[in-house]
């Protein structure tokens, strides 16, 4: 398991240096604005345009991260490089098992990157200009938007991002069960692009209803949150189990 | 040793493989022939654990194919199948990682013998220079069986020497290697067994020598009396 999974990083390396670079980029603009100041035009203007680009990239940068990996799935499964993989004396439970622990820490570590610089990010402006009043407001707005009892803190913002990563863990994982389907039960077929497609979204659609059905009206925030999540894990790992058995019976690379 | 029964693959209502029953043994150098077409690398895929039967059954030493076969089983595929970051060296240490019978000394003569170097990268190696590579990988295993895959397409002859001498190597008693190739003459030399393959069919599991001494026929002329008509 340790060998496939240091090879499933070295497939996805390339993903994640992308995202890292262009972190990197919108994080120097970032400190060169607040080394300027918010009174200097150039200053103002590069805060002003790093922030929001680092928000973004912090939440499509875990989303391309995830989409990275079922890429990498589909290449194993679909080109002549998946005779590396499969002709290797592991089995279908352990090659996907890698696929999903690689996934599922990389997405980790990677909101837990983005989380912490998020983090230091707000303290450094804080320090720096001593007012997030208005940074504040909007991530509360935000929150109310989702759950109107909600209290903004720290807790809160980790609970939802929790959420959020578990259920794209969840969406990811269902990805991978219909590119399976589709390369080992549906391959020369017809249609087989769109049946897999309406199966993956009928497959996350089911997901969304679990999560909501266990979700009762009166729960709190943090309940609410980590039921979800539960829901999205355990979800998750039914889709690995149905994953591997699929592959381990009908697919031929 | 490789037993198959019924063994059928089917790609949509082509026929791959159709209903092949043998058994290959130790000890044995067999040559796999049959015109494009005729089912021979889906066999070998099948035996290597790639690709799954539609019907029958395919076993190793009495079990099914499976991660144990694999790890018995060296195979080495028509196709390059290199990851595109890979060099010759990185494809050395990926074999190191997941096969015990892999010797990376071996590798390292096997790469000298075919003047390779381990920076080579493998997305820009020659067509001849990427079957010597797979060659090296898959012989650098102490396997019990060998399945090469048309080993000497896209190679010179004399590159095509240096592997058949590393071919004729690993011929020992304990081992079966299964080599396909229309290289036909060329395979007389190393062979001495022919399996023939027909649409999917076999058509027969044949000595050399006693095919020699009591048809009087080599393996060639067997080859155009079988295919005469289909290739011609």
């Amino acid at each position: 398991m340790k060998q496939l999974l240091k090879y499933e990083f070295r497939k996805t390396w390339i993903a994640k240096l992308i995202v890292l670079g262009i972190t990197a980029a919108a994080e120097i603009a970032f400190l060169i604005g607040v080394a300027l100041g918010d009174d200097n035009k150039t200053g103002a203007a590069l805060i002003g345009t790093s922030v929001p680009l680092l928000v973004m990239i912090a939440l499509f940068g875990v989303m391309f991260i995830g989409i990275q990996s079922v890429v990498v799935l589909h290449r194993d499964m679909n080109t002549k490089q998946g005779y590396m993989l499969y002709m290797t004396p592991r089995n279908s439970y352990q090659i996907l098992g890698a696929k999903f622990l690689e996934n599922g820490l990389s997405l980790v570590l990677s909101a837990a990157a983005f989380f912490l610089l998020g983090m230091l990010d707000v303290t450094l402006l804080f320090s720096r200009f001593g007012q997030l009043d208005q940074l504040w407001e909007m991530g509360k707005r935000m929150l109310e938007a989702l759950n109107a009892e909600v209290e903004l803190n720290t807790g809160t913002f980790l609970l939802l991002a929790l959420s959020m990563l578990a259920s794209w863990l969840g969406t990811v994982s269902v990805a991978y069960l219909a590119d399976i389907v589709s390369s080992a039960l549906l391959n020369g077929k017809k249609c087989n692009g769109l049946v897999s497609f309406l199966f993956f979204v009928l497959l996350s659609a089911l997901m969304g209803w679990l999560q909501n059905l266990l979700r009762t009206p009166g729960m709190d925030f943090t309940a609410a949150m980590l039921v979800q999540a539960g829901v999205a894990v355990a979800y998750s790992a039914v889709m690995y189990f149905l994953s591997a058995y699929i592959m381990d019976h009908y697919l031929s690379v | 040793m490789l037993k198959c029964e019924n063994l059928t693959k089917t790609f949509g209502s082509k026929r791959a493989v159709d209903g092949v029953t043998m058994t290959l043994e130790p000890g044995h150098v067999y040559a796999m022939l049959g015109p494009n077409g005729s089912g021979k690398t889906t066999w070998m895929k099948m035996a290597a654990g790639l690709m799954k039967p539609t019907s029958g059954d395919i076993s190793f030493q009495g079990s099914p194919i499976g991660v144990e076969s694999r790890s018995r089983i060296a195979y080495m595929s028509t196709e390059p199948y290199f990851y595109a970051w890979m060099t010759a060296g990185s494809a050395g240490r990926y074999y190191q990682d997941f096969f015990a019978d892999f010797s990376m000394d071996r590798y390292r003569e096997l790469l000298r013998q075919m003047d390779l170097t381990e920076d080579l990268k493998t997305k820009s190696l020659s067509s001849g220079m990427a079957a010597k590579l797979k060659i090296a990988l898959t012989l650098a295993r102490d396997a019990q069986v060998y399945m090469l895959d048309e080993p000497f397409n896209g190679i010179d002859l004399l590159a095509r020497d240096q592997i058949r001498t590393c071919i004729l190597a690993e011929a020992k008693p304990e081992k079966l290697l299964l080599l396909s190739s229309h290289l036909v003459e060329e395979m007389e030399a190393i062979a001495d067994r022919a399996v023939f393959i027909r649409d999917g069919r076999l058509v027969e599991v044949r000595d050399l020598e006693e095919m020699r001494e009591t048809d009087g026929v080599s393996m060639a002329n067997r080859y155009r009396e079988i295919y005469g008509h289909v290739e011609g």
